[in-house]
């Protein structure tokens, strides 16, 4: 189990900065925008979700701020950080390498 | 940053739930939306985000710091649970409490008298030097003056040689206060500068004031300071009376100055309270005389073994030129080392058995946790069950049992200080070191440290036990598994045989004990009373005037009612206080023309008139000194001689009137008393002769007063009387020759009650445990005993088949704990009289008493195997 959740982790990581990217989200926005764009087949675990956000936070990749949904609820929202630009960049590249390369075997077989 | 995390846990844990709550309202909105009804909706959204305990749970671990949290989380979980059996933690925690207390006041003093360095510059550079005289038996002889002066002159390794002698004073009322006898020591200058140390008020002594002539000067201690001159704080250039001579005082020493003054022989003899410069000439004393304590310090640039080769060297020398190669040394003693002899064995035998005290009480404990854990089992397993790590269960046990022991320590150190205060209220007067002994931080750290060690091995037992248990069997069965019965008949076993070592050690000290009360030392201590006085140096003149101011004070003791007769010695029975003589008698049969045999170092002192007869020492042949010989002028040279002499010089047994050499002084014998013990009541001793003592008209004496009424009646009379003849006169101690005696035998009977304490502790425990383990092999077996009780099985037979695991297992106690007595033999082996440490009639009889008991212990659960109901066996699960 760990090992799936670990290549899993790296995965999600990827994605919440990638959706960040385009602005602050709460926990909800981010998994229903991960869930939308890939048409419903990226279906986040809640109970990864919040864990990998706390992660990101304390690496400070993200960031965290109580504000006001546009329901007018308090919500807690999440925005990208310089350093989490950065990590972005680099684990895109890290990520079409790794599936570029895992294509390719499967091409090849 | 963790604590930072700790601290803002709640904050953070109240954001957790509220972005939780959100997150399932938005997502039951957008369910609704697609056309849900709010409950199904609310119901899906919940579903979708799973467990949110375990979602929190791993909210939390992905922040720094869990560990803390989670150490704070397993303590009030604990607690909490430790709360809910209060007997379980009651029990465990008092009986920590108890351990730890024996073990911190016994580690207390220990710390104190044997391994804290001693409170000088580089204590272990400060050695004591004596003459080894082996070849006369005595290994450890003060060193002769000429020794001195040529260690002084030659050897190169070390500061210097200061010479030490101690001996009782009196302060005679001429400086207004009452006549007090206080130990006074007289020391060269450069005594306190070896040791590194001296007075904190005033001046310590300058070179040239140990110089013949000198004008009088003296240090005090802190406690005369403060009894005699009520701390005032201008003493310094005040005079003080010491035996009469005016003496200025020029320092007062701290509080924490020790020097204990050593007796040749002998043991410590407790602190001097002022110190006179040593004024005798070296090259002016008898050369012969061995009577000079030597201290020195190895020069801090001079390796320690260097500075002992040195010693070697002269001492073969001397060896060759003086001793004529008699196998003459110089012995070095470390002055930590010879301070603590004494006591060392003692300490030894009482650190051993706390140890095992402390060890039976962890197995003891190891097992109520297996048996508390058996209980939480299925609780345990559940946990497991659901995800719980195996390191994650381990902690909480452990959390769990180091709490309880940590509150175990902290009672222990609570308790232990009280037990500290009434372990040197029982200690003997002499125990070195005393004012060292306190709980200070080493043996909080110590007590500390066995907390945690105990907590974690108690803990140990219920974690082993959980590793192996199987989850699925555990969930299947309803009652308690017995997994872990094996263990905790190890730990069971385990005590049996400590007891076994600790009951070993009490019936041997016993037994010694016993023996030694019973010793013929030579002398009656019944109906005795003594007092010890010193005849003022300042009022009598040396010599004859000293001889009949004692003749006085018999007299006027002898007036008291109720007395029968008084007499008086330089050195009573026990007093440790002889003088070591040369005797030789010229033309003995049995002498070889070589010296060493011939010629034998005697314990020698001086007896007044009726001396023998109120000590009741039994005059072999002849009679003792008459008020006659003391009278008369000159005073001849008189001497008794015990029965050893007395039959080593003349086995034919024709002693009386014969010429015999002390010291090279021409004696005649009178009489032949019995050998009396004069150190110890351990230790024979060497031979023995007294003088009269018109011949040695010593000024220390203690005098006995037989009557036939209570000794400890006759004090007041007793000072009454001294003061009659004269009022200045100095009475040092008046007591009972009982009380010397029993203060002989105070270290003894201190080691024994403790280390029988804690036997007896063992043994209540061990038989708690061999209930224990019986106890609940009847109750697995209740279905079984049910039925074969049910078929009409013989009931000795049902008892038998219970009862033959805790036999085995005792007969395994016993076989491992003699063995270990075995092992331990030397650690008693020191403490023992006339019995050896592996004395088979003491090592049966204490087996029997260990087997008697665990049979007790076994018994009563077994019979309870035959009672049990067929009907309700059979029900039973």
């Amino acid at each position: 189990m760990p090992k799936s959740t670990d290549l899993l982790q790296g995965t999600l990581d990827l994605l919440i900065l990638k959706t960040l990217r385009l602005g602050a989200l709460h926990g909800w926005g981010i998994s229903k925008h991960i869930r939308q764009l890939s048409n419903d087949v990226l279906q986040i675990n809640q109970g990864s979700l919040y864990p990998a956000l706390y992660r990101l936070e304390e690496r400070k990749l993200i960031a965290a701020e109580w504000g006001i949904s546009p329901e007018g609820r308090k919500a807690k929202f999440y925005s990208l950080t310089a350093q989490g630009r950065e990590a972005l960049t680099e684990e895109r590249a890290t990520w079409r390498a790794f599936s570029g390369a895992v294509e390719a075997v499967l091409r090849a077989t | 940053m963790t604590l930072f995390n700790l601290f803002r846990r709640r904050a953070h844990e109240r954001e957790m739930t509220d972005e939780m709550r959100f997150h399932i309202d938005m997502e039951a909105a957008d369910l609704e939306r697609m056309g849900l009804p709010p409950d199904e909706a609310r119901r899906r959204a919940l579903a979708a985000f799973g467990g949110v305990q375990r979602f929190k749970e791993e909210g939390r671990e992905s922040r720094g710091g869990a560990w803390l949290e989670d150490l704070v989380r397993d303590a009030r979980y604990s607690l909490r649970s430790l709360v809910r059996s209060p007997g379980y933690t009651a029990v465990v925690v008092l009986t920590l409490s108890l351990g730890i207390a024996a073990n911190t006041s016994i580690f207390s003093v220990a710390n104190g008298i044997l391994f804290k360095p001693l409170p000088y510059h580089q204590p272990e550079r400060l050695l004591v030097i004596w003459d080894g005289l082996e070849m006369l038996n005595v290994p450890e002889a003060w060193v002769r003056a000429p020794e001195v002066v040529m260690l002084r002159n030659e050897a190169k390794s070390f500061d210097g040689f200061a010479v030490i002698r101690t001996r009782s004073t009196a302060l005679t009322a001429t400086d207004g206060g009452e006549p007090q006898q206080r130990p006074m020591s007289f020391v060269t200058a450069n005594f306190f500068q070896l040791l590194g140390t001296g007075p904190d008020m005033g001046r310590g002594f300058t070179a040239g004031e140990d110089a013949f002539g000198a004008p009088p000067v003296a240090i005090i201690s802190r406690r005369l300071w403060r009894q005699r001159f009520g701390a005032d704080p201008a003493v310094i250039g005040k005079t003080i009376q010491i035996e009469g001579t005016a003496t200025t005082i020029i320092g007062v020493l701290p509080q924490t100055f020790r020097y204990t003054a050593l007796a040749s022989l002998g043991s410590a003899s407790g602190n001097a309270d002022i110190y006179v410069p040593f004024t005798d000439t070296l090259t002016q004393m008898n050369p012969n005389t061995h009577s000079l304590g030597v201290l020195t310090r190895v020069r801090s640039d001079v390796p320690i073994p260097t500075a002992l080769a040195e010693l070697r060297e002269l001492g073969a020398r001397l060896n060759k030129d003086y001793y004529r190669e008699r196998g003459f040394t110089f012995k070095a003693v470390p002055l930590q080392e010879r301070l603590v002899r004494e006591v060392k064995p003692a300490l030894n035998v009482l650190l051993a058995a706390v140890g095992m005290l402390m060890l039976i009480m962890c197995s003891n404990l190891a097992v109520l946790a297996l048996v508390r854990a058996a209980k939480r089992e299925r609780e345990i397993t559940v946990r497991r069950a659901i995800g719980a790590g195996q390191a994650r269960v381990t902690r909480q046990i452990l959390t769990e049992t180091v709490l309880l022991a940590l509150a175990g320590g902290f009672g222990g150190i609570v308790l232990g200080n009280w037990a500290l205060k009434g372990l040197l209220a029982m200690s003997p007067p002499g125990l070195p070191r005393r004012e060292e002994i306190r709980i200070d931080l080493t043996v909080l750290a110590v007590t500390l440290g066995v907390a945690l060690v105990v907590g974690l091995a108690m803990g140990l037992a219920p974690v082993v036990r959980s590793l192996r248990s199987d989850i699925s069997t555990v969930l299947r069965e309803k009652a308690p598994s017995h997994a872990g019965n094996r263990l905790r008949r190890g730990l069971v076993l385990a005590q049996l045989a400590l007891s076994m070592v600790l009951l070993a050690g009490t019936g041997l000290l016993l037994s010694s004990f016993v023996r030694l009360t019973q010793v013929d030392a030579g002398f009656d201590p019944k109906g005795l009373a003594t007092l010890e006085v010193v005849v003022t140096r300042g009022k009598y003149e040396t010599g004859r005037p000293v001889v009949e101011a004692a003749a006085r004070y018999a007299e006027a003791l002898r007036a008291i009612p109720g007395v029968l007769s008084v007499g008086g010695s330089g050195a009573p029975p026990l007093s440790a206080g002889p003088d070591q003589s040369g005797f030789y008698v010229p033309g003995s049969v049995t002498n070889t023309g070589n010296m060493d045999h011939d010629r034998a170092l005697i314990d020698f002192t001086a007896a007044t008139p009726g001396y023998f007869k109120t000590f009741g020492i039994r005059i072999i042949e002849g009679e003792e000194f008459t008020v006659a010989d003391n009278e008369a002028r000159p005073a001849p040279r008189l001497i008794v001689i015990d029965e050893l002499l007395a039959k080593r010089y003349w086995p034919k047994g024709n002693a009386v009137g014969q010429v015999a050499l002390v010291d090279g002084d021409s004696t005649r014998v009178v009489g032949v008393a019995r050998h009396t013990r004069m150190f110890d009541l351990k230790d024979v001793g060497r031979e023995q002769a007294w003088a009269s003592h018109a011949y040695q008209p010593y000024r220390y004496l203690m005098f006995g007063l037989r009557t036939n009424g209570r000794p400890e009646a006759l004090a007041a009379d007793i000072r009454r009387a001294i003061r009659s003849v004269d009022p200045e006169q100095a009475i040092m101690s008046v007591a009972t020759m009982n009380d010397f005696v029993r203060e002989s035998l105070a270290q003894r009977r201190l080691v024994l009650t403790l280390v029988g304490t804690f036997a007896g502790a063992a043994l209540l425990l061990a038989a708690l445990g061999v209930y224990g383990v019986t106890a609940s092999a009847v109750s697995q077996r209740t279905r079984e005993l049910g039925i074969r009780v049910a078929l009409g099985a013989d009931r000795r037979a049902v008892i038998w088949s219970v009862l033959s695991e805790p036999a085995r297992l005792v007969v395994a106690g016993l076989v491992i704990g003699l063995a270990g007595t075995w092992a331990v033999r030397r650690v008693v082996g020191r403490m023992l009289f006339d019995v050896s440490a592996t004395d088979p009639v003491t090592l049966a009889a204490v087996a029997l008493v260990l087997l008697g008991v665990a049979v007790v212990a076994s018994y009563l659960p077994a019979r309870r195997a035959t009672r049990v109901d067929p009907m309700v066996a059979l029900r039973a699960e």
